[in-house]
């Protein structure tokens, strides 16, 4: 079982581009291939900005963790918040895109996570939060 | 890529927006586009654009061919535009037409596609895609990676055959080295051709596959299954389409009180009747968008 | 990302290069806006250089192709790179956008002199 990776930022959108990195830099040292990393990456994202909109809403944004785990042939990202339970319809706040759009824009973020990754796992608890557990099955394995 | 076409010349010109005509897959219901065409038409209202899915392929060539190159132009345009104005002379033309390509009844043999070959170049010959006097996209489905493919050129009768090759009734259709399947399995109503192809207002006739009343054998199972699987396909593309596109996408869905079964060409002129009332429903709307004055294509420069 | 505009005659080209994630889509919209408002409806963007978006470039994306086909224009995309052609159709895109192996044949598909 490879070393797990772990980083933990606010979730506010300034945090983004570190969490990508954390993505990108773990998966370029675990030997992930271009595509894989890609589809890592991406996924990793759509859930993160997912998140970052409507996690903590109403409240003082709180922690995104990830971790990051490679085996031989799979890579393993979880996600942990200590938002409310995810509730993918819960109400936007108001945008210049209209209301219908950024509907359909929301779930084409997990339209795509769904064909990105092989495996999603969700559990909540109120004492520890909620974790999303993404599993991509990776195309090459390492010996 | 194709020069600019020009737009159909109705009897009275429409204001230069490009409407674009969806006929979606629904066999023998699709003739209710006539219907459709015929009330456009007494609104004055021009088609710069026609696709076809599926049975609706047929429909769409003909509305096409209606107004096609020159030598033909005079006499159809004539019966397009000034009688098939009127109801009769539209089921006329239906029952000259129609009958040739679906009057076959349920012996016919459904996986043997010998005879409808035979009518389909009866009826279009080796009129090609590209020489219809509107621009004619005929959808059809990739057999090898399920994507939408889209014909516009080539024989009127390849993408026709490709596009009506329904699964488990007639056999894939190979056209320059491809396999295709029926249109309606990428989308049963390709409004996202029009959409790409630039077109302004949409009007798109489609329709829901119907649902069995008793599911008594493994056929009406497998029908049963189909139609879920179309119609939610059917709703979840229209429903991308209609936030992807700028303007507006209007709905035309005809509903048939009586129940018309796959090869029921008798009843073609009632489909008629209803597909003129589902699009008389829609003709207010639709003037008040063609009225309100907007940005033209013809003035971005050609 | 780093982008660049090429105004050119009627054709604008945007170059989009690197990576369009949710906090540089901002960015992308707001160039693209920019384009817009100042008359230029007739876009080209150059993704060779594109190795990476997510849902929000596709956003950014789409309200652009919207803004322009209702002023009379378009937004059409050329040399776009496997993966984020993969990202393009899995949302459909593809089905609704004209895209062009490269940026010649994209600002030709305009008919217009570039």
């Amino acid at each position: 079982m490879g070393d797990a990776l772990r980083v933990e930022h606010p979730a506010v959108i300034e945090s983004l581009p570190r969490l990508l990195a954390f993505v990108d830099d773990a998966c370029g040292a675990h030997e992930v291939g271009r595509e894989d990393a890609f589809a890592i990456r991406l996924a990793t994202e759509e859930v993160c900005m997912n998140l970052i909109r409507y996690g903590y809403a109403g409240r003082p944004p709180g922690p995104i963790e990830i971790e990051f785990a490679r085996a031989a042939d799979r890579a393993t990202v979880t996600i942990r918040d200590r938002a409310a339970a995810f509730e993918p319809n819960s109400a936007p706040p108001p945008d210049l895109v209209s209301d219908s759009e950024r509907r359909r824009v929301g779930g084409l973020g997990w339209h795509l996570v769904k064909h990105m990754v092989d495996e999603i796992a969700y559990r909540s608890d109120p004492e520890r939060g909620n974790q999303l557990t993404l599993v991509k099955l990776l195309k090459e394995r390492t010996a | 890529m194709d020069g600019p076409r020009e737009p159909a010349s109705a009897a009275s010109a429409a204001p230069d927006r490009r409407v674009a005509v969806v006929i979606g897959s629904g066999s023998v219901k699709c003739a209710a586009a006539l219907g459709l065409m015929n009330v456009l038409e007494r609104e004055g209202i021009g088609v710069s654009m026609v696709i076809g899915c599926s049975a609706g392929c047929l429909f769409a060539t003909m509305i096409a061919a209606g107004h096609s190159t020159e030598d033909a132009a005079a006499l159809t345009r004539r019966l397009w535009t000034r009688e098939i104005a009127s109801q009769g002379n539209t089921r006329s033309l239906a029952r000259v037409l129609l009958p040739k390509v679906f009057g076959f009844d349920s012996r016919f043999g459904l996986r043997s596609d010998t005879l409808i070959l035979a009518r389909l170049r009866e009826a279009f010959g080796e009129s090609h895609i590209e020489d219809m006097g509107i621009p004619l996209y005929l959808t059809a489905t990739d057999f090898g990676d399920g994507s939408q493919a889209v014909f516009s050129s080539g024989r009127v009768v390849d993408a026709i055959r490709a596009s009506i090759a329904v699964p488990f009734l007639f056999s894939p259709w190979r056209v320059g080295g491809r396999l295709y399947l029926d249109g309606y399995m990428a989308d049963p109503l390709p409004v996202g051709v029009a959409i790409k192809e630039g077109a302004e207002v949409i009007v798109a006739m489609g329709f829901e596959s119907p649902y069995q009343d008793n599911v008594t054998s493994g056929a009406r199972f497998a029908f049963q299954v189909s139609s879920i699987l179309s119609n939610n396909l059917l709703k979840s593309q229209f429903a991308f389409h209609a936030l992807a596109h700028h303007a507006e996408v209007i709905p035309i869905i005809p509903e048939f009180r009586q129940r018309i079964h796959l090869f029921d060409t008798g009843k073609i002129p009632y489909i008629i009747e209803e597909g003129e009332r589902a699009a008389e429903a829609q003709m207010p709307y639709l003037r008040r968008l063609l009225d309100a004055g907007s940005p033209t294509r013809a003035a971005a420069g050609s | 990302m780093d982008i660049s505009v090429n105004p050119g005659g009627s054709v604008t080209v945007v170059t989009i290069n690197g990576s369009v994630d949710g906090l540089t889509a901002d960015q992308l919209l707001a160039t693209l806006d920019a384009q817009v408002d100042a008359g230029r409806t007739h876009l080209v963007a150059d993704l060779s250089g594109l190795e990476y978006t997510s849902s929000a470039g596709l956003r950014a994306v789409l309200g652009t192709v919207k803004r322009t086909r209702s002023k009379g224009g378009d937004l059409r995309l050329a040399a776009v790179q496997p993966q984020v052609f993969k990202v393009l159709d899995l949302a459909g895109f593809t089905g609704i956008m004209k895209l062009y192996d490269d940026v010649p044949s994209a600002v030709a598909s305009f008919g217009v002199q570039a």
